[in-house]
């Protein structure tokens, strides 16, 4: 449960508030991570924590677009197809996608890697075609670049990365001239009496995989695995990333999950009072 | 006329201003050391008032006077800084709190301190994952050098920051919206009056400003009224960080002072450096999705809050989209309405039926190619519907597209319905 195992982030986060009600944005988020979608236990789980009725976080689950109520890939894919985006590649780009894994949009690849979808503007448009991978930015994508960018996302979870549909651990990317892929660096600067490091944290992803690869860390990179556990507010749970097995798959709406099963069609949760 | 000083997009100039240390070195704090130690709440909501800092989210009301609208005496109050930046063609918000946080947050501070009030959130969008983890690295060196939390600089005062991330939702740049979200509901807009400032988050007085307008009060506290006043118009003094996209050479976010002509923006070598394949201009859309559109014999309006209204659109967002002549206008039209039906939160019949039916039409106009000769009418219709009847401003932001495409461009709905109801008819005849 929650509460038991991530008790002291929750707490955390209730105090910002003058009303609790209102951390339920990031607790589904958590929730989300930790579970891999809001099943109707997951989204009944955080309405106890809130002492919420349960139809209020039915509503919000459903209202806002970034909260999956049905299994996702590891990896989910949003075009924007908006203006500008639209006149500037997009739909090629969305045409590849789909032509190479075989899927349409809302739907799930036969291997449980990726979803795709469209989105509306991501507020980039400077930098159109623009795509995110769980809420990391991926800017200047070009039908052409389709492939690399799949590749590399690919090899992210080959590689063991803990990987967060939430966003909880986004970086952004780009595109270098000769057409790899590379993550956009951030300089932030230290954390005044604090041991977390801000310069880069590029990290983040080299030491997750390294966790999850449970290879023994070196002393550098165990330092830096400190920092980023004191940075990353909300820790990804272990069981949620274990390589490649889908943790929900017996849950309740999880055996809906077969590949190809457009989401659309499948019955959505529905709100049940308490 | 490039600027020489940037007030905005320092990381322009700076280009590791994210950097707490390059930020410090380049005086950052000191505005906010020089408000809570040498100024009153008062002094500072008269210079912003002054400076004549305008709402730079959209609707372009003097900040300084919506802070004056808080009633005495009540308390606590909220600051809430909108960071849902969603409108098509708009992404400055972005650019600045990835880039240039710390300004933001002293911004923040400063203003939190002139209106008296002890917690703030930043509502950032849910899509902007990255960047407010720049925001929440930045607020934790702010808490560690004493610039946040108990007795700020050791003046007395304190305030509490924190990111809140909304979760995929454009209604909740809509500020009732945002407060409704915040208190973790579904994010429909409010009723109003009563005004955020009397009756805002949890029912307390709440100012809710953006990013751009908040990132502006440390230069205005640090430098003064005048020198603020140096930059733009009589009327819309400072600067804009206009969001320039489409199919131009080099889109991107520019700060220019108020009043440039548009035509220098998008053709300016410095700017967006003309029309890729020079291909002429057949639309502009000057303040987001939301703003009536231009045409390409009208470049030469200068891009502040009074010239645009003159011109009959708006300022906005300052997201500048320019469209070349591949584009169809009533495509164009489609994709933006399908944007505004998307983004319909449902709680209003006009938006929510309106934007419905917009979309239906238009699609099947634009995309299904079965347009029907009554079509142009009932495109009118539906939008005086709406117009004027929703509750908040999605809805009425939704005409914009679909009047400016037909009263622009009539004759290429005419085309459409025409060319179609002909090969219709063709198709049904020879079955």
């Amino acid at each position: 449960m929650l509460k038991d195992t991530h008790t002291a982030e929750i707490e955390a986060i209730r105090s910002r508030y003058a009303d609790q009600r209102s951390a339920v944005l990031p607790l589904l988020y958590i929730a989300q991570d930790t579970y891999g979608y809001l099943s109707r236990d997951v989204i009944r789980e955080v309405a106890d924590i809130l002492s919420m009725p349960y139809t209020d976080v039915f509503e919000v689950v459903s209202f806002y677009t970034l909260f999956y109520e049905r299994p996702v890939g590891k990896w989910v894919i949003q075009v924007c197809d908006d203006v500008p985006c639209c006149y500037l590649g997009a739909e090629e780009v969305i045409a590849v996608i789909k032509q190479q894994l075989d899927i349409s949009e809302e739907q799930i690849t036969q291997d449980g890697m990726f979803t795709l979808q469209r989105v509306k503007c991501l507020a980039a448009c400077d930098r159109a075609p623009v795509v995110q991978a769980n809420l990391e930015y991926i800017y200047n994508v070009t039908p052409e670049r389709v492939d690399t960018m799949l590749r590399e996302l690919r090899a992210r979870v080959e590689s063991g990365e803990a990987l967060s549909i939430s966003g909880h651990a986004a970086e952004d990317y780009e595109f270098t001239a000769n057409g790899t892929m590379r993550l956009i660096e951030r300089r932030l600067g230290d954390i005044p009496g604090s041991a977390t490091s801000g310069v880069q944290r590029r990290e983040a992803h080299k030491i997750n995989t390294q966790v999850q690869q449970s290879v023994a860390p070196e002393p550098a990179q165990a330092v830096a695995e400190q920092r980023i556990a004191a940075e990353s507010p909300v820790a990804p749970s272990p069981d949620r990333s274990s390589a490649g097995a889908h943790p929900d798959l017996d849950n309740e709406d999880g055996s809906a999950t077969p590949a190809h099963a457009a989401q659309q069609d499948a019955p959505r949760a529905e709100g049940e009072s308490a | 006329m490039a600027l020489s000083e940037y007030i905005v997009l320092r990381d322009v100039q700076i280009p590791d201003i994210a950097d707490f240390d390059v930020y410090l070195k380049h005086g950052g704090y000191e505005a906010l050391r020089q408000a809570v130690k040498h100024k009153t709440p008062a002094e500072i909501v008269t210079m912003v008032r002054d400076a004549g800092l305008r709402g730079r989210g959209g609707a372009g009301f003097p900040t300084g006077v919506k802070w004056g609208f808080l009633p005495k005496g009540v308390y606590p109050r909220y600051l809430l800084c909108n960071c849902d930046e969603s409108e098509p063609g708009t992404f400055n918000n972005h650019q600045i709190i990835d880039r240039n946080p710390h300004q933001l947050i002293e911004g923040i501070i400063i203003s939190a301190y002139a209106i008296e009030c002890h917690t703030a959130y930043i509502y950032t969008r849910g899509e902007f994952a990255a960047a407010s983890r720049t925001l929440e690295h930045a607020i934790a060196q702010a808490y560690a050098s004493g610039f946040l939390g108990k007795n700020i600089l050791g003046s007395g005062y304190d305030l509490d920051l924190y990111v809140h991330r909304g979760a995929g939702a454009y209604i909740c740049g809509e500020e009732t919206a945002l407060m409704e979200s915040l208190e973790g509901k579904i994010g429909q807009p409010r009723l109003k009056p009563p005004f955020p400032a009397v009756a805002g988050l949890y029912g307390k007085p709440t100012i809710i400003n953006n990013v751009e307008t908040l990132i502006n009060v440390p230069p205005i506290v640090e430098k003064g009224v005048a020198w603020y006043r140096s930059f733009g118009t009589e009327k819309s003094p400072g600067t804009k960080a206009f969001s320039l996209c489409g199919h131009v050479n080099r889109p991107g976010n520019y700060e220019l002072p108020f009043g440039v002509p548009l035509r220098e923006l998008i053709y300016s070598p410095e700017y967006g450096g003309g029309m890729r394949e020079d291909r002429p201009v057949k639309i502009v859309v000057p303040g987001g999705a939301s703003a009536p559109w231009l045409t390409g014999d009208q470049l030469d309006v200068a891009l502040d809050y009074e010239s645009l209204a003159a011109a009959g659109t708006m300022l906005g967002s300052g997201g500048v989209i320019v469209l070349n002549d591949t584009v169809s206008a009533p495509h164009v039209a489609y994709k933006m309405d399908e944007f505004f039906k998307h983004e319909s939160c449902g709680k209003c019949t006009p938006c929510r039926e309106g934007t419905h039916w917009l979309v239906r039409v238009l699609h099947r106009m634009t995309e299904e190619h079965h347009g029907h000769a009554d079509d142009i009418p009932t495109l009118h219709d539906i939008y005086r519907q709406m117009a004027g009847n929703c509750l908040c401003l999605l809805g009425e932001s939704a005409v914009m597209p679909i009047k400016s495409a037909l009263d622009l461009f009539p004759e290429e709905f005419e085309t459409l319905v025409k060319v179609q109801h002909a090969e219709h008819r063709l198709e049904l005849t020879s079955r």
